[in-house]
């Protein structure tokens, strides 16, 4: 069969075959006129419509596909902090210690190290104290000393790839030559090597390079010893550079642009770190000044994974700079995975690390997992899929049609598609709809460790404050704003009506009766769930706090501004008018004041505004991260802490810095009541809901169970992919006879009018 | 500025102005013979009579809205509300028009959420609760069934109502930007091309500046800047888009300043500025109309455009684009919700259907250049 | 022409100073770096030390025109506006505020991307509009021109958001002839993702550009030329074909040249829609994370191409028509 190049492709496109990669000019020239390429390009055109957003057969091979919204800007684990660059990151940098996958509620388990360390306290003197005297008084250094498993190795990378006498063997590339490779994974050079403490070290001095700008440094500072004096370091270390360096170049100096082609590296070691010291090969500790469990958290974080000196030595070469390499852009890790591609706006591709240490499939879960099918792979080693392909998909629609068509492994359920997705039985239990069901989904729903709240502002006149008419009014708004119905109008009775700062699955939270808000909810019984009082009690609060009928004294309606920075959501408007139609049932005008988000931020550190809206997403599964936002020291005014209501009482205060550190128990629970009850009766928030997610995962798809902390979850999962051709195929068929009839449709109906015209033209010529 | 741009009486007084000085327009223009004859041939046509008539509804629409006035407060009993001191009736802060008034019925008509035109229930599920604690999922009956002819949208607004005061929105982005547009381009236009020399090149570099940024750039930026809201948008558009009709002015006003009678005004000593305003700029009248009837049907569909990115008008301004934004998600739904996405189309197509045909029409009948016979 | 030439490039270099100065005012006098700092950082955990070193990393700190701390000619080299403007007339974008890439090479990776999108649009929608808008010309003020101009304004009046969310419900939802969205760089994978994209792109420049090319037409037809070809008997076709055609050539050509610079910045929302890599939703994902260096880049770029196609456009008019003079 002749066939010429574009009907050959075309041939191929259709018939699935991979595509010859060369062209030859000979071919290029046959092609270059005449009908054939004509109808070449049409066959290929034609042979080409297919809703596959794939290449022919990517799909057959044991990969997982997914989308993402936003392009990642960071995966330097110093400073990556968002969702979606966890979502990457996490799979390639392996911090001491993950959660387990299957258990709830959140369990730490070692991830790169042996064991999970038990804390050390030490008093002034230097002398351990036994956990039942460690008062936060009398310690003065918690010590936690991690041993790390031995034989782990890190991924192929060109860092670490030597020559005989121990030099980069890119150390004199030219940046020409680097420029060719898409990706340090296609450098021609790789090499890996075992994982130490000091990698660990390492990563942990990078979070005080004030460059690098680590979201937790602060946070992070407060506990573990000598690191706000490293960071001081550090920067006089930059700026002593930084003069140099201007002072050789002259009046035209560009700091920006000089450190981009050459950038200025410190010698992370030198300086040295109490809080870190590498104790052997295999061992580090870390010291902290005050008790701080919470530490454990945050070092299965991607913070405190290791990075090799090599990547740091390689990424400042001028070559590989120019070539616009960096560790921002290009990780290097211990995990399962390494990443093979990264196009932040197209395609990001993640490949099985083939040096990875290998884990095996958990074979104990929370009670359920084993009938839900989670167990079956319980003992075997991990990663079973073998690659991730992530596609950028701004829009949520487009997603949510390629997973119904079978292109997307897994999906969320946006609430406009809620209806079509899943139908509610009796009793609230979701189920699929029959549509859903009959393509062989499964349903996965889970509580998220995430709250959502409407601010009021304590340092405005109206809203702020701590006499009893301001909380009555707070009370009354919280009253009037019924999120049963919110959930209801916008996310399909996804969400559980907030009670209170702790979410479930946070230490501390009270389910059913126990947990209601006293001052403005009631439990319902019949529902089984907690409702708003009744709006008269909203409108008796708006009495006693000195606006009756929502009237101020001089008889106008009282007016309140809502301030956001929501103009890029198209869902805002809607929210907005649902919030005035609450307000309007208790008197109150709400408008809205919106600007763009730098203008709003600087709004709330100088304290000019009203009521805002506001989520916060756990960082690790402790009352204290979400307690911590209403602690009147951490005030967004005053000393530009994240408590963005600049609430500050006394008593609330009291009983945060009492159960801020203590472990989980008993004693605990009563100050967190004690404590909930305070923040319920002042209000300086009203309590949305917290977002329950729902997923949805195909029949192929096999141990998907959401987590909430980690990432890392993926090794965890299997895809069984010749079942996913097979439906892919099924369900995915073109539907030209439905073109074919159109036209027909059209010819048809056209025929008379181009007849007619033909023969008025006959006659006129 | 833009406080002062968004208080209700300075809106007022401002499309008070706008119709007087159409008004003022067509009188002028009503006196010319010439015109009256173009005129003639222009209404001529069934389309354009019927395109006018259209516009005109639209206008009458958009100026029922902006006639703003405030309603006295009112207490539970019904009597007028009183300031407890002064004894003075309270008035609503916020501003009404004539516009809600007429459509009082229409506004009043609040479901929860969303529901189908003309439909009696409810368009979403929703678990159901009777008496007895017994939970069904099925569609509420609405408050106000079968009186939507448009449906309603998620939080329930009847959108008939989003519609009709979409209209004021629209005219606005397209004929006060046109109207702010005018004056700046005639000015700047017949100066540079009558004087010449330096202020001729200083015009040309001002709007050869201003159009050589993308003007979709320049907006965005000016959006981020200042914030998003109607007059913002307005006067960046305008800022964007006076250059192009400044051009031809400039050039059409070279060609002008050469003909006789223009020198012959000139030799007789006649002011410079009474040549270029009883001379030139009414010669240049035809052009002006031209293009400031079609480039305000770009602008009402621009709007839709800056919506989607995020930067159109602010999210208390009920416009059409954002009504298409909104649509977005509701397409993705299945069942469709398609009514909110065809009522802005239509409402839209309306208005900018008719404009195009007029303008059409106009440049037909006033440009010798493009008789077709 | 060479003497021509070179001073209307000189001439573009005030020009492009002023689009400089205009984008620059508007950034970083009236929204100031430390409001693009807390944007860019972010909401969880930011501090005041973090903002300044964001400010010193990024070289916000210094002061805007005029530097008095600094012996000349550093009192002007060390201001943002040398180290931050000045580059980009050298072509030296510099990198982006938000995650540091470099702008440069940015570009030169998604140009290709927007270019094989509007490419495919313009070339078709020029063969399509050119040969309707001749036909509606053939038969003007017939019934055939009169349905074909309301048909024109009604796709005109339709936003292009409507063909596209139409478009991807039909083709790729309904139909499965297409993809919703995606995109593939190398060649005959490209075709599939670009066959939805072109083709609404295609739909959505039709009413527009029969309307605008009948216009260049009717405006031949009406010369003394045509006149005169036709009083020596010509057929209609002959004279719309031959001679208002070669005539009309040169504003079509015009308009080719003009479109150079929406060609390389790319369609934003198609792009945007079908998440196709190119300029357009490059500028739509900068203003999303507020990054000034890009949107600044942009407007430069555009400004520059531009007026680079005004310069051609003057060039081939006097190639075209000897009558025009390059003065």
């Amino acid at each position: 069969m002749r066939l010429n190049l574009f009907a050959r492709t075309a041939f191929c496109v259709l018939t699935h075959r991979r595509i010859p990669a060369i062209i030859t000019p000979m071919e290029l020239r046959v092609t270059g006129g005449g009908r054939a390429g004509v109808t070449g390009m049409a066959l290929l055109l034609v042979a080409s419509c297919s809703n596959n957003p794939y290449r022919p057969d990517e799909t057959a091979e044991s990969a997982y596909f997914s989308t993402f919204a936003t392009p990642p800007t960071k995966l330097d684990p110093t400073s990556a902090y968002y969702s979606h660059e966890g979502a990457i990151i996490d799979q390639i940098y392996e911090p001491p210690f993950t959660y387990h996958y299957l258990k709830r509620p959140y369990e730490l388990v070692p991830m790169t190290a042996t064991a999970i360390p038990a804390p050390v306290y030490l008093d002034a003197g230097g002398a351990v104290l036994p956990e039942t005297d460690a008062t936060a008084d009398r310690v003065k250094r918690v010590q936690y000393t991690i041993k790390i498993q031995p034989g782990i190795r890190y991924q192929d990378h060109p860092c670490f790839a030597r020559t005989p006498d121990g030099r980069s063997v890119y150390a004199d590339a030219a940046a020409a030559d680097l420029e060719q490779y898409e990706y340090p994974s296609s450098f021609p050079e790789q090499a890996s090597r075992t994982l130490k403490a000091a990698d660990y070290a390492l990563q942990i001095r990078r979070l005080a390079d004030p460059r690098l700008a680590s979201p937790i440094f602060s946070t992070v500072a407060r506990y573990v010893e000598g690191l706000t004096e490293l960071q001081q370091t550090y920067t006089e270390m930059i700026e002593a550079a930084r003069a140099a360096r201007r002072e050789a170049a002259g009046a035209g100096y560009n700091q920006e642009q000089d450190e981009k082609a050459n950038p200025l590296v410190i010698d992370y070691m030198a300086p040295e770190l109490p809080g870190c010291v590498v104790v052997d090969e295999l061992t580090y500790r870390i010291t902290l000044t005050t008790r701080y469990p919470q530490i454990l958290y945050w070092m299965s974080m991607h913070f405190f994974a290791p990075v090799p000196q090599e990547a740091i030595d390689f990424y400042a070469l001028p070559s590989v700079t120019a070539a616009q390499f960096s560790l921002n852009r290009c990780p290097v890790g211990t995990g399962a995975y390494y990443l093979e591609t990264f196009r932040p706006n197209e395609l990001i591709v993640l490949e099985e690390n083939p040096n990875y240490h290998g884990d095996v499939y958990p074979s104990e879960g929370e009670p359920g997992d084993r009938e839900a099918g989670l167990l079956v792979d319980a003992g075997k080693p991990v990663p079973f899929i073998r690659r991730q392909v992530y596609r950028m998909e701004k829009e949520a629609i487009p997603s949510w049609n390629k997973f119904l068509q079978g292109y997307v492994d897994a999906s969320g359920i946006a609430s406009d598609v809620f209806d079509q997705a899943i139908e509610m039985a009796a009793g609230n239990d979701p189920s699929l709809s029959p549509a859903m069901a009959g393509k062989g989904m499964r349903l996965l729903t889970d509580i998220r460790t995430m709250l959502w709240w409407t601010a009021f502002n304590f340092k405005d006149d109206v809203v702020g404050g701590l006499a009893p008419e301001r909380f009555k009014l707070r009370q009354a708004i919280s009253i009037a704003l019924d999120y049963n119905e919110h959930l209801d109008v916008f996310f399909n009775g996804r969400g559980l009506a907030a009670q209170g700062p702790i979410p479930p699955g946070i230490y501390g939270y009270r389910a059913g009766e126990a947990g209601t808000n006293p001052f403005t909810d009631v439990w319902d019984p019949i529902r089984a769930k907690h409702v708003r009082q009744p709006i008269e009690e909203a409108r008796q609060l708006m009495v006693e706090a000195g606006y009756p009928d929502g009237l101020t004294p001089d008889g106008q309606p009282l007016t309140l501004y809502l301030d956001h920075a929501a103009g890029l959501d198209p869902q805002f408007r809607s929210r907005f008018q649902w919030m005035q139609r609450g307000l309007d049932r208790i008197g109150i005008k709400l408008k809205e004041r919106g600007t763009d988000l730098s203008r709003f931020r600087a709004k709330r550190n100088s304290g000019e505004w009203q009521i805002s809206s506001s989520g916060w997403l756990a960082d690790y599964p402790d009352p204290e991260n979400f307690l911590f936002l209403f602690y009147g020291p951490n005030g967004k005014v005053d000393h530009g802490g994240p408590n963005t209501c600049n609430y500050a009482s006394e008593e609330f205060d009291e009983l945060f810095r009492q159960l801020e550190t203590m472990n989980n128990g008993p004693e605990r629970m009563a100050l967190i009541d004690r404590a909930m009850h305070v923040i319920q009766r002042d209000a300086p928030a009203v309590w949305q809901f917290y977002p329950v997610s729902f997923s949805l995962a195909h029949q192929w798809y096999h141990n998907f169970k959401p987590h909430q902390m980690s990432y890392s979850t993926v090794r965890f999962r299997r895809i069984d992919a010749a079942t996913r051709v097979r439906f892919q195929a099924a369900w995915n068929r073109p539907r030209w006879e439905i073109v074919a009839g159109a036209l027909a449709v059209l010819v048809v109906l056209g025929l008379p009018g181009m007849i007619r015209v033909w023969r008025s033209e006959r006659r006129s010529a | 500025m833009t406080n002062l741009l968004n208080n209700w009486y300075v809106k007022d007084a401002i499309v008070a102005v706008v119709v007087g000085i159409m008004v003022w327009i067509g009188l002028m223009l009503s006196r010319r013979e010439v015109w009256r004859s173009a005129m003639r041939q222009v209404f001529g046509r069934r389309i354009v009579r019927v395109s006018f008539a259209i516009l005109a509804l639209y206008t009458l629409i958009a100026v029922l809205d902006s006639v703003g006035y405030h309603q006295p407060l009112r207490n539970s009993d019904g009597s007028l509300r009183r300031h407890p001191e002064t004894n003075r009736v309270i008035f609503d802060s916020d501003g009404r028009s004539l516009l809600d008034l007429l459509l009082t019925p229409l506004r009043n008509m609040e479901e929860k959420t969303y529901s189908a035109p003309f439909s009696a229930t409810q368009f979403t599920k929703e678990t159901l609760y009777d008496d007895e604690g017994k939970t069904t999922r099925g569609q509420p009956p609405l408050k106000h069934p079968r009186r939507h002819v448009l449906g309603t949208d998620r939080v329930g607004n009847d959108v008939l109502y989003l519609s009709l005061k979409g209209i004021r929105t629209g005219m606005i982005i397209g004929g006060f930007t046109t109207l702010l547009v005018i004056p700046f381009a005639i000015l700047f236009g017949v100066t540079a091309g009558y004087f010449r020399g330096w202020i001729d090149d200083l015009i040309q570099y001002i709007y050869t500046v201003l159009s050589s940024i993308p003007s979709l750039l320049l907006i965005i930026s000016f959006m981020i800047v200042f914030g998003r809201g109607l007059p913002q948008l307005c006067i960046i558009m305008g800022i964007t888009s006076w250059t192009g009709l400044c051009r031809v002015l400039r050039g059409e006003t070279l060609k002008l300043r050469e003909l006789e009678y223009v020198q012959a005004a000139e030799a007789m000593g006649v002011r410079r500025a009474r040549i270029m305003f009883q001379h030139i700029v009414p010669n240049l009248m035809h052009i002006v109309l031209i293009t400031a009837v079609l480039s305000f049907s770009g602008r009402v569909l621009a709007e839709a455009v800056l919506s989607y990115i995020g930067i159109g008008v602010g999210a208390d301004t009920i416009s059409w684009g954002s009504m298409i934004n909104d649509a977005r998600q509701e397409l993705a739904r299945d069942p469709v919700i398609w009514w909110k996405l065809i009522a802005a189309l239509v409402f839209m197509v309306g208005l900018v259907l008719p404009a195009n045909l007029f303008g059409d029409a106009l440049r037909d009948a006033l440009d010798p250049r493009l008789r077709t016979e | 022409m060479f003497a021509y030439l070179t001073r209307r490039i000189a001439y573009a270099f005030p020009i492009l100073l002023g689009v400089n100065l205009l984008v620059f005012v508007l950034f970083f006098y009236v929204n100031t770096p430390k409001n693009m700092a807390e944007t860019i950082l972010g909401e969880k955990r930011v501090t005041q030390e973090q903002i300044d070193n964001w400010l010193r990393e990024h070289n916000y700190h210094l002061p805007r025109f005029v530097n008095l701390q600094e012996r000349f000619p550093s009192t002007f080299t060390q201001t943002i506006f040398w180290q931050k403007s000045m580059g980009l007339f050298a072509f030296r974008f510099g990198q982006s505020d938000v995650d540091n890439h470099d702008i440069s090479a940015e570009l030169r990776k998604r140009i290709p991307h927007s270019v094989a999108l509007a490419l495919p649009i313009f070339f078709a929608s020029l063969l399509i509009t050119i040969a309707a808008a001749m036909i509606v010309a053939f038969y003007r003020a017939t019934y055939i021109d009169y349905v074909a101009l309301v048909t024109c304004v009604l796709m005109m009046s339709i936003s292009l958001l409507f063909y596209i969310i139409g478009g991807q419900y039909l083709f790729a939802i309904h139909l499965r002839l297409a993809p919703v969205s995606g995109y593939d760089a190398q060649f005959p994978h490209l075709v599939k993702f670009l066959i939805l994209p072109v083709f609404i792109g295609l739909i959505g420049s039709i009413g527009g550009g029969v309307r605008y090319y009948r216009t260049i037409f009717l405006e031949e037809i009406n010369k003394d030329y045509v006149r005169t070809a036709r009083a020596k008997g010509l057929g209609e076709g002959t004279v719309l074909f031959k001679h208002a055609l070669r005539n009309a050539l040169l504003p079509i050509l015009t308009n080719v040249i003009v479109s150079i610079p929406f060609l390389i910045m790319g369609n934003l929302l198609l792009e945007n829609f079908f998440g196709i890599p190119g300029l357009g939703s490059y500028m739509i994902e900068a203003i999303g994370k507020q990054d000034f260096a890009v949107i600044r880049s942009m407007a430069f770029l555009g400004s520059v191409l531009y007026i680079g196609a005004l310069i051609i456009v003057e060039v081939s008019y006097s190639i075209a028509d000897p009558r025009i003079r390059l003065q």
